[in-house]
């Protein structure tokens, strides 16, 4: 059994003076998490370094290049598909979003201010003829649980942590990082 | 009249072709007999039906329609002519012999003869039987052994496939084309209810998880990924300390556990690094300083026998800075532990905590996806992470 390492971007964008989250909804036809939500990311291919890895499959799965990356979590663990993830925060260039329909059946967004709002609640819902009992992210129009519930607890933390405002980077000075 | 009492003996110890030759001669020869001995007809039809001439048996038989044995050998007679043909049925074995008119002690000797020629087709036919048999079960037990080896050496090849395909997602990756890892990733997925059924037999996949291996290759990866972190995660330059509305509301007290740190960190530094002498040696190099600083170093104590402290180390300064350190540990503890009570989320681990207590969490689910190896697992590395960060700190 070896586990998979796999990187996402929490990826940060603004709009409206707002600071924004980024998610995907994965599509049904994928072998692992499919119609789950989820961040850009993917798994580390071999002697690949992880932000390269992360900045090659959010372009790959939204078209969007990376801007800035701002920080890093506490790596992931699935409980299901047996991938290690390892998330950087990341502003992102959404100009040119365009989901890949192979991989990405929608988007979602929500401010900063709404994710600083929200609680994690345990919800019982259904899942693969099962239910079941975990925390969740509740928002408008989808809900976030499992490992992308835990990296977004992370990231409430770290965004707390910080005690400041964040600023998305000057997008006419686009420089990747 | 001796006549039919030897067929009558014939036919009582059951030896019916001499019964049946004794009847028809007494018939023949005595007119009258039918009316001496009345069951003479019903004998000779009896004999004849034990010897297969049907033919005869079949006419006197016909004399006794109230018998009912008669009339039970007259239907088997029947059905044997509805099954047999016409000249099997009829054929008289005696009809080729009538040539010699057999006497009955000839008619003994053929009776015994063909008493041994059915003897000899019984022997016969169950050696057939039992060569048949054998031959039957080994060539099915040979069907068996080559199945399961069929099986064996299938579910080996899977067993192969398999490893080949973990090691391509690991190692060879790079080298394979896109399609090819594709391909091989529907393989693992289609095996991967049929993994469960086959680990129960002996292949490669009852093989026991290794989790040591596991955490070991986790961590190896996640010290990777902070070692790249350093080089490539740029922070944000532009934060600024302005207050709006996603200012997060523990703001100071985030800035004063940042103090703490950074006051910690100096603290230690200044225990234990080079600074303080640095600062003396700079002191000491300017005439004007050099008699105070010699009066400071005089003052302080030697320990002579402890090689690892300098000589110029100032205790006083130490211990003054150690109890300022202990004082702001202990008020950050208070300021952290108020601040536990009135946060507004809790962390996934409590959550759990109370999701257990308060209602059970579908295990049924997590053990169908190795829920007990994970949590292990990430329980250590959490621990072995929360030791990394503590590193990174100092």
């Amino acid at each position: 059994m070896n586990r998979i390492t796999s990187v996402v971007i929490v990826p940060l964008f603004e709009k409206n003076g707002e600071i924004n989250l980024l998610f995907t909804k994965r599509n049904q036809k994928l072998k692992h998490h499919a119609g789950e939500i989820s961040f850009p990311g993917g798994k580390v291919e071999n002697g690949e370094k992880f932000f390269e890895a992360a900045k090659r499959e959010t372009l790959e799965e939204i078209n969007c290049s990376v801007i800035k990356t701002i920080g890093t979590l506490k790596p992931v663990m699935t409980l299901v598909s047996d991938h290690l993830i390892l998330p950087y925060i990341a502003f992102i260039d959404t100009r040119n979003l365009i989901p890949n329909d192979v991989e990405v059946e929608s988007i979602h967004t929500i401010t900063i201010k709404k994710l600083l709002k929200t609680k994690m609640q345990k919800r019982r819902f259904p899942y693969k003829r099962l239910f079941i009992t975990t925390p969740v992210w509740e928002f408008d129009d989808f809900y976030v649980w499992g490992a992308t519930g835990r990296i977004l607890l992370d990231f409430k933390k770290w965004l707390k942590k910080q005690g400041r405002k964040l600023h998305a980077p000057d997008l006419s000075k686009k420089t990747s990082s | 009249m001796s006549l039919y009492f030897s067929g009558k003996d014939a036919y009582n110890s059951g030896n019916y072709a001499a019964a049946q030759q004794y009847f028809q001669e007494a018939l023949v020869k005595d007119e009258n007999i039918e009316a001496k001995a009345q069951n003479i007809k019903y004998m000779l039809g009896v004999s004849a039906f034990n010897n297969k001439d049907y033919k005869t048996a079949k006419t006197y038989l016909v004399l006794f329609p109230d018998n009912p044995i008669a009339n039970d050998l007259l239907q088997k007679i029947e059905e044997f002519e509805k099954t047999l043909p016409e000249d099997f049925l009829y054929h008289n074995e005696n009809d080729d012999e009538k040539v010699i008119t057999p006497s009955p002690t000839h008619s003994v000797m053929l009776s015994t003869e063909t008493a041994k020629k059915n003897n000899n087709t019984k022997q016969s036919t169950t050696i057939i039987i039992i060569i048949t048999t054998i031959v039957i079960m080994s060539v099915s037990v040979f069907l068996e052994i080559k199945k399961s080896m069929f099986s064996k050496i299938a579910l080996k090849l899977v067993g192969v496939t398999s490893d080949t395909i973990l090691i391509k997602n690991n190692q060879d990756a790079n080298n394979l084309d896109t399609n090819k890892t594709k391909l091989t990733e529907e393989v693992e997925e289609t095996q991967g209810p049929e993994l469960n059924t086959m680990s129960l037999l002996e292949t490669p996949f009852d093989e026991e998880i290794d989790i040591e291996k596991m955490a070991s290759k986790d961590i190896k990866e996640i010290s990777r990924f902070f070692d790249e972190v350093n080089e490539e995660v740029v922070f944000v330059d532009n934060l600024e300390t302005e207050s709006s509305e996603e200012i997060v509301e523990n703001n100071e007290e985030n800035k004063k556990d940042d103090d703490f740190e950074s006051a910690r960190d100096s603290i230690l530094n200044s225990i234990l690094d080079d600074e303080e002498p640095s600062e003396l040696e700079d002191q000491e190099n300017q005439p004007e300083n050099k008699t105070k600083a010699v009066n400071e170093v005089s003052k302080k104590p030697k320990y002579e026998h402890l090689d690892n402290i300098p000589d110029d180390f100032n205790v006083n300064s130490a211990i003054d800075k150690a109890f300022k350190l202990i004082e702001e540990t202990n008020r950050l503890q208070t300021q952290e532990s108020e601040q536990k009570e009135t946060e507004d989320f809790k962390s996934i681990g409590e959550m759990e905590k109370e999701l257990e207590e308060q209602e059970k969490l579908n295990l049924d689910y997590f053990q169908e996806m190795e829920e007990i190896d994970d949590a292990s697992l990430k329980n250590f590395l959490d621990y072995v992470f929360e030791q990394h960060l503590e590193v990174g700190h100092k």
